[in-house]
This record gives C-alpha cells, structure tokens and sequence, in this order.
C-alpha cells in the first residue's frame, strides 16, 4: 500500500507535533480554566446579584411566552436554599388570545441533592399568594420543543446540568387566593378563592369557587365550592392518572332551565399512555331542578349516577350505564355513547324507565304548590328505547324509538270545585319513531270502566278507545270509540232514564300546535237515537260542530226520555240538522232544521192525534247586536196530515199553519223579548204576537200581547165551537154566524200574579137560527175584559166597550134595536140596564155584572122588573087561558151561574088573573148546559075564579074560588117532573059554587075515583047540568111520574074530592087512599076526556 | 180437667156469640130493579122497545056475577102498575139518544163503538179512521156519555138509590148496552 501524502507530513517531525499538541492543550486548559472560572465568577455573581437574574429571567420568559414579563423583585440564596419573588406579571397578547398571571408573592424551598454533575434541583414548599390568572382562549401554553433549540442553549443547558442541577423537582407547592378568569368562544370562566395543594407525592388538591357563564349569558353556572383532588401527577405517561371532583351547592341557570343546589362527585381516572380515560358519576344530586318551557316545570330532586369510559385517541365517550332519577316524575336507566370525531356520532339507550304521569301532569297543570293533583294515576309508565344522533353538521342524522307502555291502572281526576268527577282503568301506549326532530308518535289508550261526573245520578259511565299518529303537531284519529250511559239529567224535578250511547270516529286530525281539530264524522248513536253524525272543526278561534241526522228516532228518544205525554204514540220519519260556530270562547251562531215527515201521533183515549204532517221547524241563532245577548228566529210550517185535540180538528191541507217568531235574550236583564210571533191557519186564523219573559229571582215574570186581526167570524165559529160541540149542544149548528171577530189581548204575570186585558171585536156580526126566530143582526161588539188575578187591581181606569144590535128579533119580543154600554174593571164587566119590549109590555133588565169571567165559575147578575106585562099573549103560546092576565114583579137577584149552568131569580111575580092571584117564587132553570134543562119554581095562587078558569075547556065548568099552591114544581121538555100541588076551594060570599056534571066525571077519571053517575045516579045526573058543592079539595103529587092523588076532605072516615053541600049535590070519594097514577096513564085519561069532548082539556 | 175446660168453653161461646153479635150492614142495592129498568130504556132507545101499553093483569079470578056487576058498576080506572122509572129528564134523555143512536149505529155495526163494561161507550179500533172521523165518534162518544151519566144519575134517584152507587147503576146498564149490539 502506498502511503498518502498526510501520512507523509505526520512522518517529518515528531516532536514538532508533540510540542504543538502540548502548546495546544495547555492553551486549551487555560481556556477552560478561564471560562470556568468566568463561569464561576459569573454565577457568583449572579447568585450574589438577582436583580441580574432577574431581568435575564424576565427577558427568557418574555420572549418564551412571546409576550412581557416583569418581575418586582426576586431574591433567592442557593447556600440558603430558597428563591422568592413579588409582584411577578405574566402577559402574552395576540389578536384575539390573551394571557395574563399575576402573583403577588412567590416563594419556594431549594435544594441540591446528588454528586456534582449529577445534582437534581428540589423545589419545595413552593407557595403562591395571590395570583390571578387572566386567559383568552384559544391560548396555547408555550411549547418549548415546538421550536429548533440554539447550540447556546443545548450549551447553557448541559453547563446548568453540569454546573447546577441535571434536572428540577418540584417536591412540594401550594397556592393560595388565586383567581382565574377564563374566556373562550364567548363563553366565560371564572374561579376564585383557588387553593392548590400539591404534596410531597404530587396529589394535588385544587379547590375555590367558579362560576361559567356563557356568551350572552344565556347560560350561567354557580359553582360555590369546587374541589378537584387527584393521585400522583408523578409519571403520567405510564401510571394512571386519577382525579375526583366534587361540587357542592352549585346552581345552573339557563333558558330551557334551572338546576339548583347541585352537588356532585366525579370520579376520573386517565391512562395517558393509551389516552383512556374512565370516570364514573357517583352522585350527582339537585335538590330543585326546573324546566322552562311554555309553562315552568319544577320537581324537588334529580340525581344522576352514571360511569363509563373515554377514549381520547378515537374520541369516543361510553356511558356503560347511567340511572337518573327525577324526584318522583321519573327513574331512568339505560346507556349512551358518542363518538366526537367526524362524522360523529351519539347514542343514549334507554332500557328502562318509569315516569309517573301524575307527577308529569302535576308539574305540567295549573295547580299551586301544596294541591292535590288533578289528576292521579296509580302506576307509572314502563319507558324504553333509544336515541340515535349520526353525523355532524349539515349531514346529521338522528333518530329515536321510544315506548312507553302504561298497563292497566286506576285513574282519577279531580276538580278542586266539584270533587272527583273522573275515575276509570287506564292503559295506553306511546311510540316514538323516526327522525328525532319530527318523530312519529303513535298513541293507543283505552279506558274501561269509566264514571265520569262527581254527582252519582249525573255520572257518565263508559269505555273509550283511542288510536292516534302522526308527526307533531299533526295527529291522525284512526280510531275514537266510546260506549257507555248516559246521565239521568234532571229536567225540572226528574231525571231523565239513563240511556246506552256508542260514539264512533273513522278518521279524523288533530293539531295540538294550532289546536285544530277535525272530525268529519263521528257517528252517535244513543239506545234511542240512532244514526247522528257529528261533525267538528276548526279550532278556538272559530270551531264549527254540526249535528246531522236521518230516521234517528226523536221522537223515540223524545218519548223515552219522558219528555213527552207517557202512553201517548209518536210516529215520524225526522231529518235533520244543526250548526254551532265557536268563537274565542263564546257561541257565535247556531241553526237547527228539523224535518218530520208522515209526523202522527195520537193519545191513549183517542181524544188528541196527528197523521201524516210533513212539517218543518227551522231555527236560528245568534249573537245580538251588542255582542251579550242571543237572538233565536224560529221558522215552522206544516203542509199535509191533519190533527186533532180534543175537540177541535185542522186540516193540515186547508189550513197550511205557519208560525214565525224572533226571541231575543238579554243576560243583563235576564229577559226574552218575543217578537214578531206570526201564527196563520189559512182562511181561518191569525195570531200576532210579542211580549217579554223575565226571569226574577223566584218565579218568572211575563208580559205577552196578543192580537187577532178581524176576521171572518163564521168560519172560527164553526171551528170552535159548531164542530167541536154540536152534538153537545144542537142548537149550536142550527145558529148562523156573521161578521168578523178581533182580538186584542194584553197578558202579564207579575208577582206570581196573572193579569189579563183585552178586548173582544165583533163586527157586523149576526146570530140568527135557522127558523130565525132568534135574528141578532148588525151586531157590533167591543167586549173589554180585565182579569187581575187575586191580587189587587190597582188604581187603573175602567175599560169601556158597548154592545149595539141594530136589530134584535126574539120570541116574544118585538124587533127593536139594542144598544149596552159596557165596563171592564178587574174580574168585572158591567153592562148599562137596558129595556126590552114584548107583545104584552116591557122587562127591564138592570145593570149586568158578570163577576170571575176568567176564572172557573163565571156568574152573571142583574135584576129583572116588570112592570105591568100583559101575559094572555105568552100564555096563549102555552095553551093556557089567561085573558087579561097582568104579571108585575121584581127579581133581584137574577144570577147566571156558568159554572152550575143555573139561572136563578130570587123574588116574586105576580100574575093577576081569573080573578086572583097567581105567585112564582124564585124561578130558576138548571142543567143549561147538560140538557135537558129544567125550569123549577113554587107557584101560589089565591082567589081564583073557578068559573074564569074553566070556561071554554073541555074539562067542564066549575064555579067556586079556589086556593092553594104548586111546591117544588119542575118542568122539563115541557114536561112537569115534579110537583107538590093543594088546591082547595073556599067560600066567597056571593061566588056560587057549583061544578058541572062533566067537571065532576072528569075529576074522577083524572082522580082515579069512581063517578058517581053510573047507573040510575047517571041517569038521574043527564037530567041535571051541575050540582052544588061544599068544597073541592085535591092534593096531588107528582114525582117519578108517579101521581099520588088524594082528596083533603075527610069526613066520617072517607076521602072526598068533592064534598057536596046540603042534601043536594055530588060527592067524588076517593076510595083509594094510595091512589096512584103513572104519568102514562094520566096521559091516556087526559087523552080520553079530549076525545071524549074533541077538546083539549087545557088549552 | 174439667177445670181447665170450663174456661174453654166459655172463650168458644164468647167468640161464637161475638161473631154473630157482629152487625152486618147491608145496604140495599134493588140490581134487579135497575136490570129491568135499563133493559126497558136500552131498548127503548135502541128501537125493541117491548110491548107497551099492554092492559095489566088484574090477578085473581073473578066470579061471573062479580063481571056482570061490572058492567053495570063505574069504570074504574085501573092504576097501571107503577115500575116504570121514568121521568121527563129520562124521557128527554132518552129522546136524545135515541136520535143520537141513528147516528151512531153504522159505527155500532162497523165496530168503531164498543160498549164498555163501566156503563159507557168507548172507541173501538179505530186505527184506520182518518181524524176526522175520529172527532166525530170522539164528540158523538162525549155527548152520549154525557147523557148516560145524567141517565144513571136520573134512574138513581128515581129508585131512591144513593149517588155514590150510581156506578153500579152504569154497569147494571152496561149489560144492557152490550146486548142492544150484539
């Protein structure tokens, strides 16, 4: 091998070399010699002048933290082993990161322990008094290794390890009033009162005050004692690093809510090397949490234990388990998990979980602290599933299943006025599915065994399902059913029958956001009531429910209900229809239709019916004018059938009834105003009406006006009163009416009082019979009555009406006009007395009052005067001889008593006639309106002229004076009915008595005695036409139409009816002391002395 | 023993005596009277009336002297036989039903009437009458009840029979009416 050219030089001289190597070192070490000993004097010096050091530090760490930094005053003593310094401030500022520490003192223990080049620096009993620490995030602590080190520094670095210390140890520190002021985003983090302590073994103990607060303080955090303790800092990059928070009495203010008195203790512990972390919440506790949402909920406890692990490397938090309790609203268990590294994912398994729904409602109802719940339910609902948050930011996607399954339990709902009014079996199901924003809820519940209502009779007893879903706000109704009973509704003083009903919706939509809701049908039917539908829509600002329905059976339900005539038959194919608009609380409108065709029904007797109407009743409501009151029109008309009541009959066809009528209600009055009531029968009736009802505060109270225009009197007479009643009374049909009748009828109840006044028209009226021997013509009638009830009548003035008759045509009476005046008073009409002219003189009849004309027992009374009536003429009518009979009298009273149809006169009239006197007595008829009527009265007759009674009969002539009396006589049908007859003849000077031989045969055959002119006495009699008599003296009695005939002359134990006188004469014996005749045969004896003489026996 | 009995017998006795000391009130109801009554105004009304007039038996027998006598003796009028109850109300009454049953007859005959039990007419089936008719037989029913009323009343009085059995009266009567229809 060749040798090089270096190898060469190396070669040439030895020595030389040597000398310079030796040269070299020397220099070298006098080099060394003296940087060291500059080194040493420099950190003689620097240990003997820290101001020196001081501003080298400030100026290190200034330029480290890329910031300033000063330094009041610094001292230290290696020898004596400690550093201290004042007023030390830290600042690092950037454009939008802060830094900022200050501490007012600083102090710390040194020491030196190990051989030299290998000594470690010990930092002991470092204090810190009063710092505070400003940061502006983001902030980054400076990273030394983030830059390239200078061969300065690797120089200072290995002289300060070989010099000084090879490295520094913190053995112990502890700090104390310190603050720390931390914002970052917005958000702003405040600690005071900071006390550290780290001991020997590096545990650190970090305790103070804190409060958060976010950007625009929207959220903000009380933390008034925090204490942070951790284990050993020492060798966290392979040891566990553990660590444990706990908080008391904290306090959490937010929008969406409110923790109080929270207290807390988390445990953590960390494994940097693998960046595991896993902590558990051991207890976290809030005395009073509360949510804000549209109303505050507030529940006393939650507490919230949970534990599980974080992975920092994927970033990923696991819950394993956590169980949160809400007071007594909730308990819930379940898991979570969440991944914060794009795409990012979060996920909270709920596996179980009970919510007690009263608790729910309590917090959510309208109930002051210390009320019972409104609503309770016994068990809780069972909760599980999970919720599922994938992707961050726009790309997010979430979702949610959740159950809850309440089973079957008890509920109750109670009203704080009415009590309890709801209590039933309950169980529903809630789901959840789908986006976690807008989920699809589905809601089943059912209830079984329900009584709603608080009083017993008035309690509703059902069962309901319901099955709803949808997306919030909007609901779908798939289901809506309900079966149960109806209340017993009190209707005045009973209550209506309990009744089956069954409500049933096929579909339907609910919004809870704009509370909408929309039932197109739901059909209702009632054990009576078949085929409603109801219809709802619209929400409280303006919600419309319509009723509808077809062959329902109304009248079915109607008769069921009790709300018509028991017994009675109702029949009718109904239609019909109603609205109602609801309007920001308040009925707006309403309309009903109703419809009947082939409407009949008819009472148990037969007395009151319908067939076949088609009718239909509209009515309409609304708000009045003012917005307080109501206004109902009501519309009714009928077209076909016919009706009946009673007595009285329409024809639907021909009448065509129509009724309109307008009742207004005023709630400040509490009153109904009737208006423009119209009731029409065709070519028959109309009725125009209005009044006011009031509602006092014990009975109502009610004004009603009434009005009849004229109208054609003979068909309503007809109506009323012909056809009803002809059969009663006959002559009613044979009675032809004219003219036009009028109403006008003012009606009041005041003070549970009836008032009724009016006035009856009638004008032009005629009465006429058919034969016209009754002919009332141009009547003209202005009736005014008044009835005040039987109170009172007050001070007001008397109404006035009259009576005028043109022309008044009766039997006995001559055609003459008739003219009353009449007078209403309370209970009263008067008419002026008026006279009256007959054949044979005048009557007078003086003022009428008639007396109860709307009561029950009307009576009329007035007065009758005759003053000198010639009577032949009436009597001849009579068949009765009565030639220059003058009557005169007076009867007062003369009373009609409608209710007892009795006309009565009490008084006498007197007939002169025959030569005497003839008495009637108290004249009354009965049963004027149950025929036949009977006329009853008692006659006295004294001083009558025998020869004058009989002249010109067939009965045969009789002279004499004759007394005595007619008791109890009663004549029907022209007939006597009863009588209790004396007569007896007594002597006059200077009448002679005798009595003819026809007279005598006839007293016998009327008296059922034998005659005494049969045989030889017969023949002997043809020879003479009369004999002289003592007396004649008969009692006859009539009763039963039975006659009793007797003679009052007694003498020697026999029974005359004609006593002769003197030798000479006749008697007429009556044998028989029980001489009975039945009418019949005193027909046929009456019959055979007629025909025996071919005269009447009485004219 | 015999102790014993004697009280027995006395309890017996007593009870005996005191059921037969009970006094029975009968009040006197003449039914048979007011049955011959109503069947002589039922079918007087009714039109079969029975023979009237008919000359009353004189009973017993008569010698041929006593009838020759009796040529010769005064005619005696002859009392008829007072069972009539009559009086001119009834007659009045009956005049009046009498003329009403001319009118109510076809509907007699068509079932439309029926005779009741308690002495009045009632409706019968009257199901397919239009109202009309009904009235009609309503307001004809009404007035003959009215009338039958006052007829019980009348024939009440006439027997001497106390207003508060008049009802009787009327079903004594009602008999008679079902018959006149059948």
């Amino acid at each position: 091998m060749q040798p090089t050219p270096a190898n060469d030089h190396s070669a040439v001289d030895p020595g030389r070399s040597r000398r310079i190597v030796k040269r070299l070192l020397l220099t070298g070490t006098a080099l060394v010699l003296f940087a060291l000993s500059m080194l040493a004097l420099a950190l003689i010096y620097y240990s003997r002048h820290p101001q020196a050091v001081k501003t080298l530090l400030e100026k290190a760490v200034a330029g480290a933290i890329h910031g300033s930094c000063s330094i009041d005053d610094l001292s230290y003593s290696i020898r004596r082993g400690y550093v201290r310094a004042r007023g030390i401030h830290l600042k690092s500022e950037s454009e939008n990161r802060s830094f900022d520490l200050q501490a007012a003192n600083f102090a710390a223990g040194l020491a030196l322990n190990g051989p030299f080049g290998a000594r470690r620096l010990v930092i002991r009993s470092v204090s810190v008094e009063n710092f505070a620490i400003v940061l502006n995030l983001p902030w980054h602590w400076p990273n030394p290794s983030a830059g390239k080190a200078t061969r300065m520094q690797h120089l200072l670095t290995r002289l300060r390890r070989f010099w000084l210390f090879k490295e520094a140890v913190l053995s112990s520190a502890f700090a104390t009033s310190g603050s720390l002021r931390l914002g970052a985003s917005g958000w702003k983090l405040t600690t005071d009162n900071l006390n550290a302590w780290l001991d020997t073994k590096w545990r650190l103990r970090l305790g103070g005050s804190a409060a958060v607060q976010s950007a625009a303080g929207a959220i903000r955090a009380v933390v008034p004692q925090f204490l942070i303790t951790t284990g050993s800092l020492r060798d966290t990059g392979t040891r566990p690093l553990s660590a444990q928070l706990q908080i008391s009495a904290a306090n959490l203010h937010s929008a969406a809510g409110t923790l109080e008195t929270v207290t807390a203790a988390i445990q953590l512990s960390y494994l940097p090397r693998r960046r595991r972390a896993s902590w558990e919440i051991r207890r976290l506790d809030c005395r009073r949490a509360a949510i804000h949402t549209q109303r505050a909920l507030s529940f006393k406890t939650l507490s919230l234990q949970a534990h599980g692990t974080w992975d920092a490397a994927a970033a990923r938090l696991r819950i394993l388990r956590w169980n949160l309790k809400a007071g007594t609203l909730a308990a819930l268990t379940g898991n979570a998990a969440a991944t914060l590294k794009p795409p990012g994912m979060l996920y909270v398994g709920l596996q179980t979980g009970s919510l007690h729904i009263t608790n729910l409602v309590r917090l959510l109802g309208p109930q002051a602290a210390g009320q019972p719940p409104g609503l309770r339910i016994s068990k809780p609902m069972a909760l599980g599933g999970w919720l599922r948050l994938s992707g961050l930011g726009q790309k997010q996607r979430t979702a949610i299943h959740l159950t809850g399954r309440l089973p079957t339990a008890q509920v109750h709902y109670t009203n704080a006025r009415r009590g309890e009014i709801l209590r039933s079996l309950l169980s529903s199901t809630i789901r959840m599915d789908g986006a976690l924003g807008n989920p699809r809820i589905s809601l089943t519940a059912d209830l079984q065994q329900a009584v709603f209502g608080s009083r017993p009779h008035q309690a509703i007893h059902f069962s309901a399902a319901l099955r709803a879903s949808g997306h919030y706000p909007g609901f779908e109704l798939s289901q809506l059913t309900a079966a149960g009973t109806t209340p017993a509704l009190p209707i005045g003083r009973r209550f209506l029958p309990r009744m089956g009903f069954e409500l049933s919706l096929a579909r339907g939509r609910i919004d809870v956001q704009r509370r909408q809701l929309d039932l197109p049908d739901v059909a209702v039917a009632l054990d009576t009531l078949k085929n409603l539908h109801l219809a709802v829509s619209g929400g409280p600002a303006h919600l419309r429910i319509t009723l509808h329905g077809a062959g329902s059976r109304l009248l079915h339900a109607a008769a069921t209900l009790h709300l018509l005539p028991p017994a009675w038959q109702f029949k009718a194919t109904d239609r019909f229809a109603a609205r109602a608009v609801y309007t920001h609380g308040n009925w707006q409108a309403a309309s009903v239709r109703l419809n009947l065709h082939d409407f009949s029904f008819a009472s148990p007797d037969g007395q009151a019916g319908a067939e076949k109407i088609d009718t239909e009743i509209t009515g309409r409501l609304s708000r009045s004018p003012d917005g307080q009151g109501a206004i109902l029109r009501v519309k009714a008309a009928a077209d076909n059938g016919e009706i009946l009541w009673g007595r009285f009959y329409a024809d639907m066809v021909r009448r065509r009834p129509r009724l309109s009528a307008a009742l207004a209600y005023n709630p400040h009055t509490r009153t109904v105003a009737l208006t423009k009531l119209r009731l029409s029968l065709k070519d028959l009736l109309q009725v125009q009406a209005h009044g006011t009802i009031a509602a006092p505060p014990r009975a109502p109270e009610l004004t009603l006006g009434l009005k009849v225009p004229p109208t054609a009197a003979a068909p309503l007479f007809k109506w009323l009163a012909v056809d009803p009643f002809r059969f009663d009374l006959p002559v009613l049909a044979s009675l032809q009416i004219g003219g036009r009748l009028g109403l006008d009828l003012n009606l009041s109840r005041r003070q549970r009082r009836w008032r009724m006044k009016g006035r009856l028209l009638w004008q032009r009226g005629r009465l006429a019979t058919k034969d016209k021997r009754v002919d009332l013509q141009d009547i003209n009638l202005d009736l005014p009555f008044w009835d005040a009830g039987a109170g009172p009548a007050g001070n007001n003035a008397a109404l006035s009406g009259h009576l005028r008759i043109r022309r008044l045509r009766m039997p006995y009476l001559h055609p003459q006009p008739l003219s009353l005046r009449l007078l209403a008073a309370p209970g009263r009409i008067s008419a002026s007395g008026f006279t009256l002219e007959t054949a044979g003189g005048k009557l007078h009849l003086d003022r009428l009052t008639a007396d109860h004309i709307c009561g029950t027992q009307p009576v009329i009374e007035t007065s009758l005067t005759i003053p000198a009536l010639q009577v032949e003429g009436l009597a001849a009518r009579a068949h009765i001889p009565a030639a220059n009979a003058i009557a005169s009298g007076k009867l007062a009273p003369l009373v009609m008593d409608f209710a007892h149809g009795r006309l009565s006169g009490r008084g006498t009239i007197r007939i002169a006639a025959y030569g005497g006197t003839i008495k009637l007595h108290n004249p009354a008829v009965v049963s004027l309106f149950s025929p036949p009527p009977a006329l009853m009265l008692d006659v006295a007759f004294g001083g009558i002229n025998l020869d004058k009674l009989t002249a010109g009969t067939s009965f045969g002539r009789i002279e004499g004076i004759l007394n005595g009396h007619i008791r109890h006589l009663e004549i029907v049908d022209g007939q006597p009915q009863r009588f209790d007859l004396l007569a007896e003849t007594v002597k006059r000077k200077g009448v002679p008595q005798k009595i003819s031989v026809k007279a005598v045969e006839n007293i016998s055959r009327i008296g059922g005695v034998p005659s005494p002119f049969v045989g030889l006495a017969g023949v002997f009699a043809g020879l003479l036409k009369s004999f002289g008599y003592r007396k004649i003296g008969v009692r006859a009695t009539l009763k039963n139409d039975v006659f009793h005939i007797n003679g009052t002359i007694r003498e020697g134990g026999r029974e005359y009816l004609v006593k002769r006188g003197g030798l000479s004469g006749v008697d007429v014996v009556n044998w028989n002391p029980d001489n009975r005749i039945s009418f019949t045969d005193m027909l046929k004896r009456l019959e055979r002395i007629r025909s025996a003489y071919g005269r009447p026996v009485v004219k | 023993m015999h102790r014993k009995r004697a009280p027995l017998k006395l309890v017996f006795l007593f009870s005996v005596l005191f059921i037969f000391a009970c006094v029975t009130i009968n009040i006197y109801f003449p039914a048979e009277k007011v049955e011959s009554v109503a069947d002589k105004i039922v079918h007087e009304i009714r039109g079969k009336t029975p023979p009237q007039g008919a000359p009353a038996k004189t009973g017993g027998k008569h010698s041929g002297i006593e009838k020759a006598l009796q040529i010769f003796s005064p005619a005696v009028a002859q009392a008829a036989e007072v069972t009539d109850v009559s009086n001119p109300t009834i007659r009045a009454l009956k005049k009046r039903m009498r003329k009403r049953y001319a009118q109510m007859k076809p509907y007699y005959t068509k079932g439309l009437f029926k005779e009741g039990d308690d002495g009045y007419v009632a409706l019968g089936n009257a199901g397919g009458l239009n109202l009309k008719t009904r009235r009609l037989l309503n307001a004809l029913a009404e007035a003959e009840n009215k009338d039958r009323q006052t007829l019980y009343s009348e024939v009440a009085k006439a027997l001497k029979i106390s207003p508060d059995q008049v009802d009787k009266v009327a079903t004594i009567f009602a008999k008679q009416w079902q018959q006149s229809v059948r």
